[in-house]
């Protein structure tokens, strides 16, 4: 175990010395901890009562301003204020969605890798059809069935998720299962949860990290394409998918309305998805 | 590399053949909103499919630009003492698209037809029996006199068919045949619908030679198809999109004050909703002004009584007065509880409607009540508010005349239907049915103010707007007269 | 290096970073096959695909069937009363089990019946195939613009790895998949049909200039991808010998790279095309709705938000019998593009 820790230590110094070195990453990285920094300190900078949700019918639809950086939108309120607020709505409910789908589908995945035979068939088939359906379409059908709502949109889209994280923990196991290590813990008689616990997840964490990187930038445009449906977060809650999707009415006139939602919806995915490269650049030993 | 780029040619090649036939000044194309599920006139009470359903048939009355029911297939009619009996004197001569002669027989089948249609219950149950008295004679029974009839009669429900398509089962979802100015073609499912003039139609055949309708979903992409010349007339120009069309001086923006009335419907049954002085709080606190000014980009007039204000016998007497905070305050004392208490979700269906839910929501905050917006897809919505299971929504709805209107929205009959706010109230049962009963027009204003007066002291539910309805089209076209309740007639139409 | 076993849908992740060897055979069977096999592995691989498909039906099915919100209520509208909405439920046989009604709809299914819509009250497979080419079309157009602007980026990327070409290339990559599909088709409307006037606003099936813009919105989604994985493979095929020696042999730059590494760095990218299929679909809602385009994908939505379960049913089967069908496609593709797993065949 100790071993297994100091392997980890030591792959996690290298990993992180590459990712150093890869410029796109470290620029995805620094944005994505300004998001988050600036989602967690929100309402340091704006009063969620009068800027965000407040609204100024003194003040419709102004062009972008010292006062208003960003304009103003249809209902007088600071576009700024409600992109800043939105990105806790955004970035709440991809990671909420993702982060339950990698927990149940990697327990899965590992089952299914480790013990293979019927159950991993059994697995397998299931998830086989839940992938035959393309992710959106499914996460519309189920906020259909579940109704709309921050709880159930996390519920949906993390349905949705769970069959990739599955297949790929468990091609990941399946690869490790076999190998020495694994041999070694199970003759000196270490439970079966121990080895998968201790000694396979370990191991694993590559990949998934950079699926759930991934992961996240598509659940972030889901729900924007949901909020297109109709079917988003309720406002007046800003959620950049529903500030996006209710600025399109305005876009031939306003056109600075869906820019900048745009633009913070495109500089977080742009920053997720260099992070994820990345990483994965940095765990593939091949491509150095 | 060069076979697959080779290949690409050939796909590209393939795409580009097969040009669509552009337009000429024959052919008008329009774009509108909704697809059609069917094009039956009886399957369906949606005002797109309706549209559809006036250019290809014709009723025994039709509405003329001022909404009055005037004779279309029918040339005359008569009323016996008892008001009890109709006798129809149909045009002859008409054509069906497959060169049929239009009978009486066709009218009997037809409107006996529609009596089996649950969607259109609403339209047949005026009469009930419809019989044939000679080839161009037709006696319709209605149960007591009702002056409701002939607005029913120029509804799609009782546009008349063929009775030997009827009876062969021909499939008039999707190949309709009538009698109307245009013959239908083609239905490139989830595209478009193609017509061509029907040159042997009765009242002189149309300018507009080729018709092909258009379904553009999205309403930035449908205004700006028009700015862009692929399309001639669009239906149903989003409100927040307007700049690009009345700027164009090639372009024509149409507003017609509409007769549908827009409300943020309360379901009366539920909780404090129960109380009219916690409802006239609501109606107070709202500033509609904002509401149209956000949600139609000021495209509607502001409404205060429970009914259409477009029809005779409308009455804005015993309305709260406007936009008033204070007095909002005061009805809540006046209720006595805590303002805190009242729960409120206001579904909402578009984008239109989720505008100007927000601007109640910051209204209803500043007394101090807290709602919430929740969004839904048809079928919920239609489900949880037929059952009665909502606080509130927005909504709106259109009828043909006051009592329709009246009748649909307050009558106890159309509780789980379309009376939402579950208003049940024996008097205003009880007028509602005297003032279609009424033989004159005075005495049914009188009765019809009345009920007004009583609804608007319930506030049953709260007015918004009554919006305008906007179309658009290339100022080359000529003739275009578009009724209130958005109907128009393309066989009048023509280039100039 | 680890042998990977290939699954039937591997997740892109898995699949891209594995381009050596794979086997065939899910479930990590290996098996030797002999080129009169290829058939045999066909049949059981469309064989495969019946309980997939009808699985997707069950779990879509109860999905459905769950939801609030009530077809019959749906057809007859607001005005329609109770009584007459039970009446129509009866009629469409919605008031029996739900097990009864999906084992009627499975045995009609197995007969190909599709069912009636029902809001149009047409034959669903008329309703779908009066769509699907539009789709598929969109697709085909989709895949070839992405694979028109991926390849070149993924090679300049790999080629000049690790220069500023190499992140330009990627960073105008994943601009496709960094902006929402309706946004992205939005803005192309603005500026190439209302400013430029180059193109029509609304999609047109028979047009060339017609399926442009919704092509390159559908295929910019999918391009990142693609380029990333032939970014990666053209990387992994540079460091092989064969390239050095060509190179030692002194064969121009130019052609080692266009003759000896490209078409072996295809192969991966292939694999992703079959992949992004699902995703194409996908998009192709939304695509369809902002340029007005009559395919399946917006009859699908329409009809999830309608409760029209039978139309859903059966957009959704004909999305995964593509989907498997493509994968398959793929697979064997792949087994023949690729020296190494063909010489397996013979």
């Amino acid at each position: 175990m100790d071993n297994s820790d100091f392997r980890q230590r030591s792959m996690f110094a290298e990993t992180w010395k590459r990712l150093k070195k890869n410029r796109g990453a470290m620029i995805g990285l620094v944005i994505v901890i300004i998001l988050f920094l600036l989602a967690i300190f929100a309402g340091v900078i704006f009063d969620y009562d009068t800027d965000v949700i407040g609204q100024n019918y003194n003040e419709l639809l102004q062009e972008p301003s010292w006062k208003h950086p960003f304009g103003t939108d249809e209902m007088g309120r600071d576009l700024l204020a409600r992109i800043i607020y939105g990105s806790r709505a955004s970035l709440f409910i991809s990671f909420a969605a993702v982060c339950l789908a990698a927990v149940v589908g990697c327990f899965f995945g590992a089952i299914s890798g480790y013990f293979g035979g019927r159950i991993d068939s059994v697995i397998m088939r299931i998830t086989d059809m839940f992938l035959a359906i393309p992710e959106t379409l499914f996460a519309i059908t189920l906020v259909a069935a579940l109704g709309t709502g921050t709880f159930t949109l996390i519920i949906a889209l993390a349905i949705s998720n769970i069959p990739i994280f599955c297949r790929l923990l468990r091609s990941s196991v399946m690869t490790q299962r076999g190998s020495e290590h694994i041999e070694a813990a199970r003759a000196i008689g270490a439970k079966t949860s121990t080895i998968i616990w201790d000694h396979i997840l370990p191991n694993c964490i590559a990949p998934v990290l950079v699926q759930f990187t991934l992961s996240i930038a598509v659940t972030i445009l889901t729900i924007s394409g949901l909020s297109f449906l109709g079917l988003g977060v309720s406002p007046p809650k800003p959620e950049w998918g529903a500030l996006l999707s209710s600025s399109r009415s305005y876009m031939r006139e306003h056109t600075y309305l869906t820019i900048f939602p745009g633009l913070a919806i495109m500089t977080t995915i742009l920053s997720l998805n260099l992070l994820g490269d990345g990483l994965r650049d940095a765990l593939d030993p091949r491509l150095r | 590399m060069k076979r697959i780029l080779a290949l690409a040619l050939v796909l590209v090649m393939m795409l580009t053949l097969a040009p669509l036939a552009f337009a000429d000044n024959d052919t008008l194309i329009v774009a509108a909103p909704d697809e059609s599920a069917t094009l039956s006139t009886t399957a369906h009470d949606a005002l797109q499919t309706a549209f559809l359903n006036v250019l290809s048939y014709n009723g025994l009355m039709k509405l003329d630009y001022e909404m009055n029911p005037v004779c279309d297939l029918a040339e005359s009619y008569d009323v016996s003492e008892d008001g009890c009996t109709w006798t129809f004197h149909l045009r002859q001569g008409v054509k069906f698209h497959n060169g049929e002669e239009l009978t009486a027989d066709d009218v009997v089948a037809s409107m006996i037809a529609a009596q089996s249609e649950p969607n259109v219950a609403n339209f047949t149950k005026d009469y009930t029996s419809v019989e044939a008295a000679d080839r161009y004679t037709v006696v319709i029974t209605t149960p007591s006199f009702t002056s409701n009839l002939l607005y029913s009669l120029a509804n799609h429900a009782n546009f008349i068919l063929p009775k030997a398509l009827l009876e062969s089962g021909h499939n008039f979802n999707e190949e309709p045949v009538g009698t109307g100015a245009f013959k239908f073609v083609r239905w490139n499912h989830g595209d478009s619908i193609e017509y061509v003039a029907n040159e042997d139609y009765y009242a002189g055949a149309p300018a507009i030679k080729n018709l092909i309708w258009r379904f553009i979903p999205e309403g930035t992409s449908r205004s700006l198809v028009l700015e862009a010349g692929e399309v001639d007339f669009v239906i149903d120009v989003d409100a927040a999109n307007l700049g690009g069309i009345e700027n164009n001086p090639d372009l024509y923006l149409d507003t017609i004050d509409s007769i549908t009335l827009n409300f943020l419907n309360l379901n009366d049954t539920k909780g404090y909703l129960s109380d009219a002085n916690v409802r006239k709080a609501i109606d107070c606190a709202v500033n509609k002004q904002a509401v149209v000014q956000i949600a139609e980009n000021g495209h509607a007039a502001v409404a205060y009584a429970q009914a259409p204000t477009s029809f005779s016998g409308s009455t804005t007497e015993g309305c709260v007065e406007g936009y008033n905070p204070e007095k909002a305050k005061e009805y809540l004392a006046a209720w006595g509880g805590n303002p805190a208490d009242i729960e409120i979700s206001i579904i909402c269906s578009n984008d239109a409607k989720v505008r100007a839910a927000q601007v109640i929501l910051a209204n209803l905050k500043d007394i101090g009540i807290n709602a919430t917006i929740e969004q839904m897809d048809l079928a919920t919505y239609l489900d949880v508010t037929a059952a009665g299971d909502h606080t509130a929504f927005i909504g709106g709805y259109s009828a043909s005349s006051m009592i329709q209107y009246l009748m649909l929205n307050f009558h106890s009959s159309a509780i789980g239907a379309a009376n939402k706010s579950r208003v049940n109230d024996p008097e205003i049962d009880a007028l509602i049915e005297a003032a279609d009963a009424a033989r004159t027009t005075e005495e049914r204003n009188e009765i019809l103010v009345k009920v007004n007066t009583m609804l608007n002291e319930l506030c049953p539910q709260v007015s918004l707007y009554q919006n305008q309805r906007l179309y658009a089209y290339k100022t080359g076209l000529s003739n275009v007269n578009i009724l209130p309740n958005g109907y128009f007639y393309v066989g009048e139409w023509s280039w100039d | 290096m680890l042998r990977k076993p290939g699954a039937l849908f591997p997740s892109a992740a898995g699949r891209k970073r594995r381009a050596g060897t794979r086997s065939l055979f899910q479930n990590g069977s290996q098996v030797e096959i002999g080129s009169e096999n290829v058939l045999k592995y066909i049949g059981k691989r469309l064989l495969a695909m019946i309980p997939v498909v009808l699985g997707v039906t069950l779990i879509v099915y109860c999905i459905m069937s769950l939801a609030p919100g009530d077809p019959a209520r749906t057809i007859l509208g607001e005005q329609a009363t109770e009584e007459q909405v039970q009446a129509l439920r009866d009629e469409m046989g919605l008031n029996d089990p739900l097990l009864v009604q999906y084992v009627r709809y499975v045995w009609k299914l197995l007969h190909g019946d599709f069912g009636t819509s029902y809001s149009s009250r047409i034959d669903v497979s008329k309703e779908i195939w009066s769509r699907f080419p539009n789709t598929i079309k969109l697709a085909l157009v989709a895949s070839l613009v992405s694979v028109i602007f991926a390849l070149p980026l993924g090679i300049v990327a790999a080629v000049k790895q690790n220069t500023f070409f190499d992140s330009a290339s990627m960073f105008f990559a994943i601009i496709g998949i960094s902006c929402p599909t309706f946004w992205f088709g939005l803005i192309l409307i603005l500026v190439f049909a209302v400013h430029l006037k180059w193109f029509p606003v609304s999609g047109q099936v028979d047009t060339l200039k017609g399926i442009i813009l919704p092509a390159v919105t559908l295929g910019f989604n999918s391009m990142a991808a693609m380029a990333r994985v032939t970014r990666s493979s053209m990387l992994e095929v540079i460091r092989q010998d064969y390239i050095r020696t060509a190179r030692a042999k002194g064969v121009s730059n130019r052609n080692v790279i266009l003759q000896h590494a490209v078409p072996n760095a295809m192969i991966p990218t292939v694999t992703v095309i079959g992949l992004r299929i699902g995703g194409l679909l996908a998009g192709a809602v939304i695509c369809e709705t902002v340029f007005a385009w009559p395919g399946i994908g917006r009859l699908l939505v329409q009809s999830i938000m309608s409760r029209n379960t039978p139309v859903v049913l059966g957009c959704i089967i004909i999305f995964s019998i593509c989907f498997s069908l493509v994968n398959l496609i793929v697979d064997i593709l792949y087994a023949f593009i690729d020296p190494r797993i063909k010489s397996q065949y013979q």
